[in-house]
């Protein structure tokens, strides 16, 4: 504004200065006698009278005279340069003005469209509630598995599912509603997928008591809540599905903490820097194979994470953390059967004969027991932003486990191998973003039983282990984005020819379209 | 309104006086009654007889009342056996028996039935007895002692019992054992070059005789042939209907072919359990002389986990993960 302010007195004084040195001019052709009218050597005019004898030449006022309009002939070129200067300085001021002028039309038009869109973005659905505080979210994940190498055109007769994975599906549909107040909390969650058929779920419900942290800190200072959430272990669990962009969480997450939910009481600290959450949980995620969300024994599992979350500059953001679990896992018992009578077609002639019968005595049950699990983990993250130009985020996670595997290879000691189960599972992950695209690689590692090489007990197969590549491409934000992943998975699920265990080929392409509100 | 201080303070206490009571209340009810265990930790179970923890005692001072008979129909009884019955008559004061294992955690309580029709004066008692899984083998006593209604226990008695091994008898054994009702399937390929094209034939389910196949000009197997002939002896949970014996044998009683065997095991259905844990194991078992409990010989033994992924297969004569070879000694 002062630059503007500045250039109009320029112009104000220069235009004032081109008046002044043009009345001057004015002045300077009224008050001078014309040049041509008399001077030295002219003849005087007819009938004009002469008084005393002729002057020898010019008078010294005549003299004079000529001298002063010479100088003022003089000065008016003088002023007549300087105008034009000026005119010229004031006719380029002029364009440069009209130039700022347009760019600065085109730029309110510009900042008009974008405010335009941010209102269009930001405008709250046709959503009214009795009560302040209360937000609606949801979002939809469609994804397209356009090929995976282990897909067939064939249903696995064990559990009448279809082996074709190549197919859309929803993953997830989430619609969430959630109460934010100064002194409690709460969500609702609903999750619909089509991943096993049509299926609709509670997710996440928690009901909460907090003491809010500081004026503009993100989290309450203190908040206890009870119900179904998330385990609060590790960098992975707690990361949206929304936001993550990697199609799914590594293979070691998905076995020790399968469905990432559980029921429970929290509580939760955020301290400047510091994180806390604690909690007591049934320790059978909704995920889990056995009972999902059930508990099957009165042991609770106690699990939590210790970490710091800080920017150490203005582009680079750090956190970690250290997590624990301490619980109890349950081994089913077998019901009592009853004596049966089994026919087997000995000579394979179709008919029977009467020494193709077995008998099949009942059996007693065996009685369900408790066994102890725990695990540990360890996550780091990195983020460094250059503004406007790239977001890099590297981060990390180290899994170690005993008797935890609730999905992937499921963990008993009381099985005929009579030991204990000891897994370890471990990613590093690499996203580099650019305004709205995204690329980034994972590498996850996966081993269900760390023992399974000890030659005294001969395991089938001796190594359980899984591992996956993941490249992903990305484009659009968490509320409107596109997202391909390659995923390299090597395994040993396969049989060769002999029947041992092999590498079972199972990579896949996936295309996922997310939108949300 | 105002309300007097005395007045405000009496709902208070009398709220307090209230929870404690339904608290006391509730302790109280809490403490009497019966041990609500079902018993399955116990090597003995009794069908319909009420939990007591604790080894049944043998108390050598009692004299009264006492079990007079006791009767049952096999003595030899193996690892999960199940609905094994057991009756008896004990004295007229007696107002139930207590049963219990040599050695156990647990007895039961049977309360007496009937007038025994003999002696018109005694009371007859009768039990269903179940052992479990992991009773170990070896003799132990079966112990009785009759209570009356005073709570005063009589002496025991007891019944000797031969826990016997689970472990078929045979001069080869492959035995495959799981832990879920899975339906597990044991394959096994014994190499043979007499058969024609393979070199080898295969032992299973559908093919449960050790017999390579015949030509169709050659006349069958004679029916002391197929006696002889080592045979999948049963498939335990077949098509997911579940027995819970949760093992299988092939079993050679006599003549072993040199082989070499290939085992295998296919995961046919995990019939809606999340996965299964298998030991499979070769072993020679032959008939002790006399006959009496012994451990088999082990050959070669492996351990896995079945999942999901290996129920996607055929389930041919070739399935199924291969767990070990061998050649019998």
């Amino acid at each position: 504004m002062g630059g503007h302010k500045g250039r109009r007195s320029l112009v104000a004084g220069l235009l004032t200065v081109s008046w002044v040195a043009a009345g001057g001019v004015a002045w300077a052709q009224e008050g001078a006698p014309p040049a041509t009218a008399g001077g030295a050597d002219a003849p005087a005019p007819a009938g004009e009278r002469q008084i005393g004898p002729p002057a020898p030449g010019p008078t010294q006022a005549e003299k004079d005279l000529l001298e002063a309009q010479k100088k003022t002939a003089e000065e008016q070129k003088a002023l007549e340069a300087t105008a034009a200067d000026l005119k010229a300085e004031l006719e380029m001021l002029q364009a440069i003005l009209g130039a700022e002028r347009e760019q600065r039309a085109e730029e309110v038009v510009a900042l008009q469209e974008r405010l335009e869109k941010a209102q269009a973005a930001l405008k709250k659905p046709p959503v009214s509630t009795a009560y302040s505080g209360v937000g609606l979210t949801g979002y939809i994940q469609a994804d397209w598995g356009i090929w995976r190498q282990s897909s067939q055109d064939e249903i696995n007769n064990a559990t009448a599912t279809p082996l074709n994975e190549e197919r859309y599906s929803i993953r997830r549909a989430r619609l969430k509603t959630t109460l934010d107040r100064t002194y409690v909390a709460g969500a609702l969650e609903f999750d619909g997928n089509t991943v096993n058929g049509a299926t609709a779920r509670i997710i996440n419900a928690e009901a909460s008591v907090k003491l809010p942290g500081e004026e503009g800190a993100p989290l309450p200072l203190l908040m206890a809540s009870v119900g179904l959430f998330k385990i609060p272990f590790g960098f992975e669990i707690l990361q949206s599905d929304r936001d993550r962009v990697f199609l799914e969480r590594s293979t070691a997450e998905q076995s020790l903490f399968p469905g990432e939910y559980d029921v429970g009481a929290r509580l939760q600290l955020a301290w400047r820097f510091l994180r806390f959450a604690g909690a007591v949980q049934n320790g059978d995620p909704i995920g889990e194979k056995a009972f999902p969300t059930r508990d099957p024994n009165a042991a609770k599992d106690f699990v939590g994470r210790v970490g710091v979350e800080t920017p150490v500059s203005d582009t680079v953001f750090v956190a970690a953390g250290v997590s624990g679990l301490s619980g109890t896992g349950f081994h089913r018992g077998t019901p009592a059967t009853k004596a049966s009578i089994q026919w087997n077609d000995k000579n394979e002639d179709g008919a029977f004969t009467s020494d193709e019968l077995v008998t099949v005595p009942g059996i007693a049950a065996t009685p369900s027991q408790n066994f102890s699990r725990f695990a540990y983990g360890l996550d780091a993250e990195i983020t460094v932003a250059v503004p406007q130009v790239v977001t890099a985020m590297v981060y990390g996670e180290l899994y170690r486990a005993k008797n935890l595997d609730r999905a992937k290879l499921v963990a008993d000691p009381f099985g005929p191998l009579g030991r204990d189960a000891r897994e370890q599972g471990a990613y590093v992950a690499a996203l580099l973003t650019s305004h709205d695209a995204t690329v980034g690689a994972r590498y996850d590692m996966y081993n269900p039983d760390r023992d399974s090489t000890n030659p005294s007990k001969p395991l089938v197969p001796t190594d359980f282990s899984y591992a996956t590549l993941a490249l992903v491409a990305s484009y659009g934000t968490p509320n409107a984005r596109v997202v391909l992943e390659y995923d390299h998975n090597t395994n040993h699920n396969g049989r060769d020819l002999m029947g041992r265990p092999a590498n079972l080929k199972d990579d896949a392409l996936t295309l996922r379209g997310q939108v949300g509100f | 309104m105002r309300i007097p201080t005395r007045l405000a303070i009496r709902p208070v206490v009398l709220r307090l006086v209230l929870a404690t009571a339904l608290l006391a209340g509730t302790g109280a009810a809490g403490c009497g009654g019966e041990d609500p265990s079902t018993g399955l930790t116990a090597y003995l179970r009794v069908a319909n007889a009420q939990y007591e923890p604790g080894e049944l005692a043998a108390d050598t001072g009692a004299t009264e009342p006492t079990v007079n008979t006791i009767k049952a129909a096999n003595t030899r009884v193996f690892p999960g056996a199940l609905s094994r019955s057991v009756s008896g008559t004990v004295d007229q004061e007696a107002v139930a028996v207590l049963i219990g294992l040599e050695g156990d955690d647990a007895h039961w309580l049977v309360p007496v039935g009937t007038r025994d029709i003999e002696t018109m004066v005694d009371w007859t008692f009768s039990a269903s007895l179940s052992y479990s899984p992991e009773t170990p083998t070896g003799p132990r006593a079966l112990r009785f002692r009759a209570i009356d209604a005073g709570g005063n226990l009589g002496p025991v008695q007891s019944l000797s019992l031969t826990i016997g091994s689970p472990a078929p008898i045979g001069a080869l054994v492959i035995q495959l054992t799981w832990d879920t009702e899975a339906d597990l399937d044991l394959h096994v390929r014994i190499t043979d070059p007499s058969v024609p094209k393979t070199g080898y034939f295969d032992v299973w389910n559908k093919a449960p005789l050790a017999l390579p196949p015949k030509a169709s000009s050659d006349p069958p197997y004679t029916r002391t042939e197929t006696a002889a002939a080592g045979r999948l002896l049963f498939d335990s949970n077949s098509q997911c209907v579940i027995d819970g014996q949760r093992h299988e044998e092939i079993v050679f009683p006599g003549t072993v072919p040199p082989g070499p065997y290939e085992v295998r095991v296919d995961t046919f259905s995990l019939c809606g359990e999340p996965t299964a844990r298998w030991h499979v194991a070769a072993f020679t078992n032959p008939m002790a002389t006399p006959p009496a409990v012994q451990e088999p010989m082990l050959i070669q033994e492996a351990f896995g986990q079945s999942n999901d992924r290996d129920t996607v297969a055929s389930h041919g004569a070739d399935s199924g993960v291969l767990a070990f070879t061998f050649s019998p000694p």
